[in-house]
């Protein structure tokens, strides 16, 4: 008596443990909400280049559907022959409403000709398109999973998983008795367990708590768990949850969960308007995706699915003329289109900014809505241009070929736009399912030449692009040890001396050094400080010569001071975050920060850009890129790092090339790198005005002996040139080296030419 | 324990198809592509919405504005208004110097700049 009191307190008590547990997490999985993130919104403007097929990608990532005819929906489109007809969404995020309009886009030679409104024909200036989704916070694999009410669930899908999984489900209380048995008779013939006779409900228990072994004791937790389930919750809701719940297949490195995102995936139908083969196709899925799925083997696949149909129809919940109908239809299948986790290393980055604001459970519960800077154009151009550059680099250098996918050739893209600090694409690596290092978060890596133009920088209080520099070999003296810098290229490995413009075109690492120690290395350092860099820049010789760290968010982040005028913007990811009712909770805006003076900045783009039209990275030219570049390369030694930082006065682009374990790459920034950014850039021409850097006040022009640097105006010059300077820095002084004018000579030459036909 | 039901699952409802859109006419309309004409449209928003008192909806169109063309100016005045107008002297005066920067050579903009200065440096002492 007593014992059987005991064994039914312990009873009560491990069933009243069990019974908080579950409501605790059943109840907050009932109303937990994944937070979704979103891209930027996309504009378009007449005269954008922006060409008819990358728009009309667009529009289908947007999730517009293509038909033949006149759009009279909204998400309809219809492209023609020069011009896409698209019937927008309703588009509200924090700040911004706009009902669902008809708009026509004309298209000429790549380019928006024009943009109108078809209802009323007004002509747009601006269009802006909504935000697309880039993925969910449903939990640290960010699954897809489109969440859908029993409501929204057609009948025939219910009763489709009911007679695959549980055609007793609204009869029993948790768990079956009948199918119990019949699981035990055929485990018991085969001597070991074959056959599970799981409800929807023991099945939930399963999957929410226990982990997947298949013992006696879960079993019977799965069964008391189930029982409280039941007691609990109402049918419809239990229901609710599984159908958003179960796994229905994988597509590359996404789990695709619940019946909302398989009609997507398998059907590219919302759950409301799948068919009732397609039901029973996806209620087939259920029992084992691996092996059911029409991905896998549509016969398999097809099998399945007319075994649910005829479950369905043994139960009297199809008709025969319906069984027989859908037991006619093919399995008709959207197409594979695998789907990767977009934007991972973004999403990765942007958990962890996220991580001040909210937790990563309230992000996988609150249902937020995390409005980002991401472009996916430009993400989707930055991975493409990245995988294709290190395949293209592999091929042409067949020794850096790993067979080992953690030990491949990596690269790392992030482009920004720097008058903004908008963070339009970030790929941290070639292939984030071999590797979720972030090599542009995370990565300490040597920057090599691509430091230059700071050294430069720091000496534009006293020296001028015109200003001459050694370039003769030298010895310094580093802790003791005597270091003698050598130049890369053979032109300018020659003269005596070289411009600072052109030492950091040619990248010049004598002059450079020189520039560096003339300047000072503690002025250096300090010029530094105000760029934040998170590595330490200790005043070595070798500073000069980008021998240190750098995290490349923060180089690409300094670069942008020299193409915005002298100020910072400071990389942005996120700009609004609203709740599930979509009100405002979170909201960053254009954080600027002045640097350095936009004269300086300016004077060192225009150097920058001699490194595009005649130094080091000249082979861009061959891209024809529209309007003018600005860029620098970077190697460093033994060719363990290629780099190339790059920005039009719209946008700035890093790339950088290398091995993790700093194996040598074998080319220079300019070889593998720079290809890599020219292909990104020519892929997004929307972001290319082709328009040329603004030359501030406070910066003059003046002609100058390309030879001594001075004032070439009545000298006899033979190669005078153009040069700016910082207003308070222009040379006073003629030239040394060449001999003043003759008027009287200069004119007879002038009458010889005349006759000579001479211009 | 709750009700056991099978209720709505025994009823079929046909779907209620969604009422046809009957679309106006298309307009030709001369195409004149430019980016700074885009920006100008979204400083023209981002003025209205100052003049509606929203700041930060101002902020966000003229963000826009700033990818489209930085060399205007104007958008900066107006990022220094709506800045001025979240009382956030630091971030008016920064893109006052931005302002000035670009718009400082034309008389009657370097008027309202420095008149715009003044208010920030009031409002900062």
């Amino acid at each position: 008596m007593i014992l059987l009191v005991l064994v039914s307190a312990a009873a009560t008590l491990y069933g009243w443990y069990l019974s908080g547990r579950i409501e605790k997490r059943f109840s907050a999985r009932l109303w937990r909400m994944p937070s979704t993130v979103y891209s930027d919104t996309t504009l378009l403007y007449p005269g954008q280049g922006f060409d008819q097929k990358n728009l009309a990608e667009k529009l289908k990532s947007l999730g517009y559907r293509m038909i033949a005819g006149r759009p009279n929906n909204q998400g309809e489109m219809r492209m023609t022959k020069g011009s896409i007809e698209v019937y927008l969404n309703d588009f509200k995020i924090p700040s911004q409403h706009r009902p669902g309009i008809p708009v026509r886009l004309r298209f000429d030679r790549g380019r928006i000709k024009s943009i109108e409104r078809t209802d009323t024909g007004d002509r747009l200036p601006i269009l802006e398109l909504e935000p697309e989704e880039i993925g969910q916070f449903y939990g640290p694999e960010r699954e897809r999973r489109q969440l859908v009410s029993i409501r929204q669930v057609p009948t025939n899908l219910v009763r489709a998983a009911l007679a695959a999984e549980d055609s007793r489900f609204f009869g029993h209380h948790g768990f079956d008795p009948v199918g119990i048995l019949r699981a035990f008779y055929v485990n018991l013939r085969a001597g070991r367990i074959r056959q599970g006779g799981s409800t929807i409900t023991q099945q939930l228990a399963k999957n929410f708590f226990l982990t997947p072994d298949r013992t006696i004791a879960r079993k019977l937790n799965e069964l008391i768990m189930s029982v409280i389930i039941e007691l609990k919750y109402q049918k419809e809701e239990i229901l609710e949850i599984y159908l958003n719940d179960i796994y229905l297949g994988q597509s590359g490195t996404v789990a695709i969960n619940g019946v909302g995102e398989a009609c997507l995936f398998y059907f590219a139908k919302p759950v409301k308007d799948i068919s009732l083969a397609e039901a029973a196709t996806i209620a087939g899925i259920i029992r084992a995706p691996g092996r059911y799925s029409p991905y896998i083997d549509k016969e398999r696949c097809r099998q399945r699915r007319d075994a649910v149909l005829k479950a369905m129809a043994a139960k009297n919940w199809i008709s025969d003329s319906e069984l027989q109908s859908a037991l006619a239809r093919p399995i008709e299948t959207v197409g594979e289109n695998v789907m990767v986790k977009k934007a991972p290393y973004f999403m990765d980055y942007l958990s962890h900014q996220l991580e001040a604001l909210y937790s990563p459970d309230d992000l996988t519960r609150l249902g937020l809505a995390i409005y980002t800077t991401l472009d996916t154009r430009v993400q989707d151009a930055a991975e493409k241009a990245l995988y294709r550059g290190l395949t293209r680099l592999e091929k042409s250098i067949a020794t850096l070929k790993r067979a080992d996918p953690t030990q491949k050739l990596q690269g790392a893209v992030i482009v920004i736009q720097p008058k903004t600090g908008f963070i339009l694409a970030m790929v941290g690596g070639r292939d984030y399912a071999a590797s979720q290092y972030n090599r542009i978060t995370q990565s300490r890596r040597q920057p090599g030449s691509a430091f230059k133009p700071f050294i430069y920088l720091a000496a534009l209080d006293q020296l001028t692009p015109a200003s001459r520099l050694s370039n003769e070999s030298r010895t310094y003296m580093i802790d003791g040890k005597p270091w003698t810098p050598g130049n890369a290229e053979q032109e300018v490995k020659t003269n005596t001396s070289v411009s600072m413009r052109t030492a950091l075109a040619a990248s010049n690492n004598r002059a450079t050094v020189d520039l560096a120690m003339k300047t000072g290395l503690e002025q250096v350092v300090e010029t530094m400080v105000p760029f934040q860099f998170s590595t330490p820049i200790k005043p070595y010789p070798s500073l000069a010569l980008g021998a240190f760290e750098v995290v490349p968010l923060e180089l690409a982040r300094a670069y942008c001071v020299f193409a915005g005028d002298g100020v910072l913007s400071h990389p942005l990811s996120i700009k609004d975050v609203t709740d599930d009712h979509g009100r405002l909770l979170s909201q960053a805006h254009l954080n600027i920060e002045r640097l350095i003076s936009p004269a300086k900045a300016y004077i060192i783009t225009d150097m920058l850009k001699s490194v595009v039209s005649e130094g080091t990275a000249r082979a861009l030219s061959g891209w024809n890129l529209p309007g003018p570049v600005a860029g620098k390369t970077g190697t460093t030694n033994n060719f363990r790092d290629a780099w190339f930082v790059g920005y039009t006065s719209d946008i700035l682009a890093l790339v950088w090339v290398g091995f993790d374990n700093g194996d040598p790459v074998k080319a220079s920034g300019a070889k593998a790198a720079l290809p890599i950014w020219a292909e990104l850039m020519k892929a997004i021409p929307q972001y290319i005005s082709g328009a040329d850097f603004k030359m501030p006040a406070g910066v003059v022009t003046r002609t100058v002996c390309s030879e001594s640097g001075l004032l070439a105006a009545g000298r006899t010059c033979p190669v005078p040139m153009e040069e700016i300077f910082i207003e308070n820095l222009v040379p006073d002084q003629p030239c040394p080296l060449h001999p003043a004018r003759n008027p009287i000579k200069d004119l007879i030459d002038d009458i010889k030419d005349l006759f000579d036909g001479s211009p | 324990m709750p009700q056991t039901k099978a209720s709505v699952y025994d009823k079929q409802t046909p779907p209620a198809p969604l009422p046809a859109r009957k679309p106006s006419p298309p307009l030709t309309v001369k195409p004149d592509g430019a980016q700074a004409l885009a920006a100008e449209a979204l400083v023209d928003q981002g003025r209205q919405l100052l003049a509606q008192g929203a700041p930060d909806a101002a902020i966000r169109v003229l963000e826009r504005s700033v990818a489209l063309d930085s060399n205007s100016g104007q958008n900066y005045y107006y990022l220094a208004e709506a800045w001025l107008m979240k009382q956030n002297v630091h971030q008016a005066r920064e893109f006052n110097r931005l302002a000035n920067l670009h718009l400082g050579r034309d008389p009657e903009w370097k008027t309202r700049i420095d008149r715009q200065n003044d208010r920030i440096s009031s409002l900062g002492h």
